[in-house]
């Protein structure tokens, strides 16, 4: 049956009709071909080795990092830097305030130090002729 | 290495798929793309005609969802969201740049599945050639929600979100798209000589 209305049609019928349309579209996609599907599964990149392993340098993009990167890692990275540079620091320091840093002086240390016996209940006497 | 996944990935949701992808899980990717190609290459199919254009159009968006997914925010869109509209901005360029984005319904479709007869497939081919070339001449945004409904068969829900609409002005449109695609199909399939058709 048509309509003399197009602009008004009954929805009951284009309803069933127009469904009969979209049921006759939807079946005319062709299923998912298998070889594109390995293609695009083969196309999957291998995720980003920085997530997989933060730091550490056995991530298979450390082999191509420069070598003062790799040295860098070798000795420890930022912890042992920030280690070395304490220490210079503290060195340095030491140098410039003298010996008299612990509130001791060096020949007050030295001084103290003679009251150690190295053998203590040993009889050095036996070893005088 | 030792990687671990969860007991399931079948079951996972997409944009968890996709955080274990950037995580290092190529099998959460291949599960993901197992999973919307289909999908994809189906929204590809109704927009182009042409199963070389869809499965180029499906293959380069996983190929940018790969690229996004270090950046993924999970509560930022639905994956199957933001595939819609890569695919749906894929097609448009596709489209644009073979100059046919208005004579899609002349264009010859592809063999369909070979289950159904050699009748049954003509008037499938048919009547898929006469709605394509009526859903160009509605309103972008009527054949965008149509399209969405009916050969995409996305939900209501879904398609507001895509559309950034309310559910009722998608309903709204909907229906108005029904209104008058079935006119236009009345008055194509009368000028094609189809009496028996009934709009």
């Amino acid at each position: 049956m048509k309509h003399s209305d197009p602009n008004s049609p009954d929805p009951s019928d284009f309803d069933a009709t127009l469904d009969a349309y979209f049921q006759s579209a939807r079946g005319g996609v062709p299923k998912v071909d298998a070889d594109f599907m390995q293609r695009v599964m083969d196309q999957i990149p291998t995720p980003p080795s920085s997530v997989i392993t933060p730091t550490g340098a056995d991530t298979v993009a450390g082999a191509s990092r420069p070598w003062w990167k790799q040295i860098f890692a070798e000795i420890g990275g930022w912890p042992t830097v920030t280690g070395l540079a304490t220490a210079g620091i503290v060195g340095v320091w030491i140098g410039l305030t003298g010996n008299s840093i612990w509130g001791l002086s060096f020949d007050q240390f030295q001084a103290s130090a003679e009251f150690v016996d190295p053998f203590l209940g040993y009889d050095l006497s036996y070893l005088e002729g | 290495m030792t990687r671990t996944y969860p007991p399931d990935l079948h079951t996972a949701p997409d944009d968890a798929l996709l955080v274990l992808f950037a995580n290092g899980s190529q099998q959460a990717a291949q599960v993901l793309v197992a999973r919307l190609m289909p999908r994809v290459f189906a929204q590809a199919y109704h927009r182009l005609n042409s199963r070389a254009d869809a499965e180029d159009v499906a293959q380069e968006a996983f190929v940018r969802l790969w690229r996004v997914a270090p950046d993924w925010k999970q509560d930022r869109a639905k994956v199957t969201t933001w595939l819609y509209r890569v695919v749906e901005n894929l097609c448009i360029d596709r489209l644009r740049r073979r100059g046919r984005t208005t004579d899609m319904g002349q264009v010859a479709l592809d063999p369909v599945d070979p289950s159904p007869s050699a009748a049954a497939r003509m008037q499938n081919t048919t009547r898929a050639a006469a709605l394509y070339d009526a859903l160009k001449q509605l309103p972008q945004r009527q054949a965008q929600a149509i399209r969405l409904r009916h050969l995409d068969e996305r939900s209501n829900d879904e398609i507001a979100d895509i559309m950034d609409l309310t559910v009722d002005a998608v309903e709204s449109l909907q229906a108005r798209g029904r209104r008058k695609l079935a006119a236009l199909l009345n008055d194509h399939l009368s000028a094609l000589g189809y009496q028996d058709e009934t709009l």
